[in-house]
């Protein structure tokens, strides 16, 4: 993969840090390091439907829950890992995934079709798990507690903190990968021109299809993580449309289509959202509305996000020096 | 065998019959010019041909092969690429990567399909402007671009929809240049162009077409004399006129 | 199952499916002319539903008749939102118009949870559980009068759009915006006043429904998708496709509800929609599929 010398630099400060640091923190600021990475990690998977193929999923809540729930009823029912629970989930959300894709894409309907198609299903999902005695209804599913690596359930908050941070790393080696190769190429050529990329050789539908194949699957892996790390998952906080546009609000911020957006995005983000919550406890419904006036600034002030801004500041500064280089005056 | 020919094809909107029983073949090395007054059909031939429509009648055979039924991302693979009367950049990619994504047409290897790409740009005299963003370039830059682009996708045959409109005396000939360099490497172009003397200059045989229907067919300088051409652009007053 | 049963639910369907269609018409003539989904629509219909609730408790003046109240106030909410939000966004891609109304959306929602908390309120008038009955089939009078509003509103929406100037105006921008432009009509004033009516049209729906549905601030996120899958099933931009979707959709929610178990009633919008968009995509009116 290619790595310039700096970013290079960077991505190892960055991960040393990253590895090191809670180490130092109590329980409750790694809880709130969690939640970034957590966010940003459900951002990212976002991110590949969303922010580079272009197609903006209002319901990512749907894959979200699916995986929650596989996991944890095949772990409370059956007995089973919810390593392999996770597996299991991320399948099934690829396939849901696939299935709308193939409902929405076949015509071509992009845009607010499908932005709100996924909506649809999010609600239909929280419906049917609401009503559904198999999958215990509005009583939600209870984790049992433990600590036990196979059982992915712990005691100390510590190797939550390690597995997201891995899930993390994972999904921005990913993301830069698909930047690199060809599929990222087309991701970009279907989002800003359908008809252009066509005419140069791209099945859309095919690569819409693997994106959200891409998407679905790793979203549903953080459903897993959830129900292990909070212990409870139900129809709301797994299919909910908050949970939609807290998975969709940190790249939009940070910098849709960029590698590091989403992340950025859930720096900021994360600690304002738990902040908002703990201080302004008697308002509730505050930090929603904090959030629905930073995307509404995001969209007028800044559409590509604050990656977007660093990267245009950067080609900024890159012009100036090499206006006024070491040979010409200044 | 001629590389692409087109029998008898229609197209209706409505209705309004865009295209009518058109019949034209082209042969493998030559520029042929498409003319017509506004609306006479050669941007839907254009898409018919390229697969964004579907003919309602008529056949579309390339190499032998029928393609009348293909999406046109199968018929970029097959050897077509076109270029758009409207241009379309990717606005948010660099001119570079423009250009690779249409060279990884044939080269799904990244690094590979940037060297052509690169290739191209020289070719094309945008190498300069490689690390540009699509929305900064001018629109001599962009219609540039969109040519680069296509010809980056290694057609066989390069269909180009009004590539010079909107460009100064000294863009066209550099343009109608670029052309010819394009022919030189062995590639087909059939070029829709409004301006006379471009289209006169640089094909080698021109197809007229009015109202959905072929006019004329022929070599400049028959086409110029032709009585129902004239007629088609200036009008019958003019049929008898000296040139 | 007897046959008074279905006629029972046809006769609900129908008028809650005129409720529908004042709200879907309203999201499809925002969509004919800017061209975009206005993911606030649910959120200006709960508005709609307070204003109601409070002109009631503070005047004492029944929700048919504060209508115009509701009207005024999201009329000028919509216009609000066009000038200050939609503007800004129109000429950019596709997805920002979607996310600055979806932003609204959460704003106004949880504006609406801060000031008035998430208690269930509801709008007791004298008639609120007056009904008739007509050979076994019951005809709640609070649904009758929802139903007749949204008759009179949609009809003079029609009026509007038919015999006035600015309804003209809409009509033709809906269908070729260059060209308005070119006759000299302007489409910035227009788009004002049509996203003004359409959030009008969506709080005037809050209203009538007041006397028989409660009160609160989420009420808006489930007519969010009926809304929709009304659009959808109607065809974007087609009124009348949409006053007609709205009609069926209540019907089918209806009759759902008697034939199938449970609260599969709830997933029937969604089914609908779904089917639509295997089959119809462009909506039942019309030619082709795709």
């Amino acid at each position: 993969m290619n790595f310039g010398g700096r970013s290079l630099a960077f991505s190892i400060l960055g991960l040393l840090v990253s590895i090191l640091i809670p180490l130092f923190l109590d329980a409750y600021y790694l809880h709130i390091l969690i939640t970034i990475l957590f966010w940003g990690y459900l951002g990212s998977c976002w991110n590949i439907l969303g922010g580079y193929a272009g197609q903006f999923s209002f319901g990512h809540a749907a894959f979200f829950g699916v995986g929650a729930y596989a996991s944890s009823l095949l772990f409370v029912d059956a007995g089973i890992s919810p390593w392999i629970g996770m597996l299991a989930g991320a399948v099934l959300a690829l396939v849901l995934g696939l299935f709308i894709g193939y409902l929405c894409f076949r015509y071509g309907l992009k845009g607010p079709y499908f932005a709100l198609s996924m909506l649809a299903c999010a609600q239909m999902l929280q419906i049917i798990a609401v009503n559904w005695k198999a999958v215990k209804g509005a009583l939600g599913v209870l984790i049992p507690l433990g600590d036990s690596f196979l059982n992915f359930t712990f005691k100390n908050r510590l190797p939550y903190y390690y597995i997201i941070l891995a899930m993390m790393i994972g999904i921005l080696i990913l993301t830069k990968w698909i930047q690199e190769k060809r599929l990222g190429y087309y991701f970009f050529a279907i989002r800003e021109d359908e008809d252009a990329a066509k005419a140069l050789g791209i099945n859309i539908q095919k690569y819409k299809m693997m994106a959200m194949a891409l998407s679905a699957f790793t979203t549903a892996m953080g459903g897993t993580f959830y129900a292990q790390y909070y212990y409870y998952i139900d129809p709301s906080l797994s299919f909910g449309g908050s949970v939609s546009i807290d998975i969709l609000l940190r790249p939009i911020v940070g910098g849709p289509g960029t590698v590091f957006g989403p992340l950025v995005g859930s720096l900021l983000l994360s600690p304002l959202s738990e902040i908002t919550r703990s201080l302004f406890r008697q308002y509730s419904g505050l930090h929603q509305m904090i959030f629905g006036s930073i995307l509404i600034a995001t969209v007028i002030f800044l559409p590509r996000g604050i990656m977007g801004l660093v990267q245009d500041i950067g080609l900024q500064i890159r012009r100036k020096v090499k206006k006024v280089g070491p040979h010409e005056p200044a | 065998m001629s590389l692409l020919e087109v029998k008898g094809l229609t197209k209706r909107f409505g209705g309004v019959t865009a295209v009518h029983r058109v019949e034209l073949s082209i042969e493998r090395g030559e520029i042929l010019g498409m003319i017509g007054p506004n609306g006479a059909g050669k941007t839907t031939l254009f898409h018919l041909i390229t697969g964004f429509h579907s003919g309602d009648e008529g056949h579309i055979l390339f190499k032998g092969e029928e393609i009348s039924s293909l999406r046109p991302d199968q018929i970029c693979k097959k050897g077509i690429t076109r270029t758009f009367q409207i241009v379309k950049p990717f606005s948010h990619l660099t001119v570079l990567q423009n250009v690779t994504i249409g060279a990884l047409n044939r080269i799904p290897e990244v690094s590979f399909a940037k060297q052509v790409a690169l290739e191209t740009l020289r070719f094309t005299g945008l190498d300069k402007k490689k690390d540009q963003m699509g929305i900064h370039l001018t629109t001599p830059e962009r219609k540039r671009l969109e040519l680069a682009r296509a010809l980056a996708t290694s057609p066989e045959l390069l269909l180009l929809d009004e590539v010079m409109a909107g460009l100064r005396p000294k863009e066209i000939e550099e343009m109608i240049r670029l052309i010819q360099g394009i022919r030189g490497k062995g590639i087909t172009v059939l070029v829709i162009e409004h301006i006379m003397k471009v289209i006169m200059s640089l094909s080698d045989r021109i197809v007229v077409l009015n109202y959905g229907e072929k006019i004329a067919t022929g070599t400049p300088a028959e086409i110029s004399k032709d009585q129902k051409v004239i007629k088609a652009y200036l009008g019958k007053e003019y049929v008898f006129a000296e040139r | 199952m007897e046959p008074s049963m279905i006629i029972q639910a046809c006769v609900s369907g129908i008028l809650m499916g005129g409720v529908y269609s004042l709200i879907a018409v309203g999201l499809t003539l925002i969509f004919g002319i800017m061209k975009i989904i206005n993911f606030a629509h649910g959120a200006f219909m709960m508005l709609g539903m307070y204003v109601s609730y409070w002109v009631f408790i503070y005047f004492r003046i029944d929700p048919y008749l504060s209508i115009l109240v509701s009207f005024a106030i999201l009329f000028l909410v919509g216009i609000l939102t066009q000038i200050f939000l939609i503007e800004r966004v129109i000429d950019t891609p596709e997805h920002n118009p979607l996310l600055i109304t979806l932003g609204l959306w959460i704003f106004l929602e949880n504006l609406a949870l801060m000031i008035w908390s998430p208690d269930f309120r509801t709008v007791k008038v004298s008639y609120s559980a007056k009904s008739f009955v007509v050979h076994d089939i019951i005809f709640s009078f609070p649904r009758i009068l929802a139903f007749l509003s949204a008759f009179v509103l949609a009809f003079l929406l029609y009026l509007f759009l038919k015999k006035t100037d600015i309804g003209k105006a809409i009509r033709a921008i809906s269908e070729e915006k260059i060209g308005a432009r070119l006759v000299g009509i302007n489409v910035k004033k227009i788009n004002y006043i049509t996203l003004g009516i359409g959030a009008a049209c969506a709080g005037v729906a809050g209203s009538i429904i007041t006397p028989f549905f409660h009160v609160e601030p989420y009420i808006g996120e489930h007519f969010v998708i009926t809304a929709f899958v009304v659009v959808v099933l109607g065809g974007m931009g087609n009124f009348i496709g949409s006053l007609v979707g709205g009609i069926i959709l209540g019907l089918c929610e209806a009759l759902a509800a008697v034939l199938l178990p449970g609260s599969f009633k709830l997933l029937v919008t969604y089914l609908i929609f779904m089917i639509v968009l295997l089959f119809r995509p462009a909506g039942i009116f019309s030619k082709r599929p795709g």
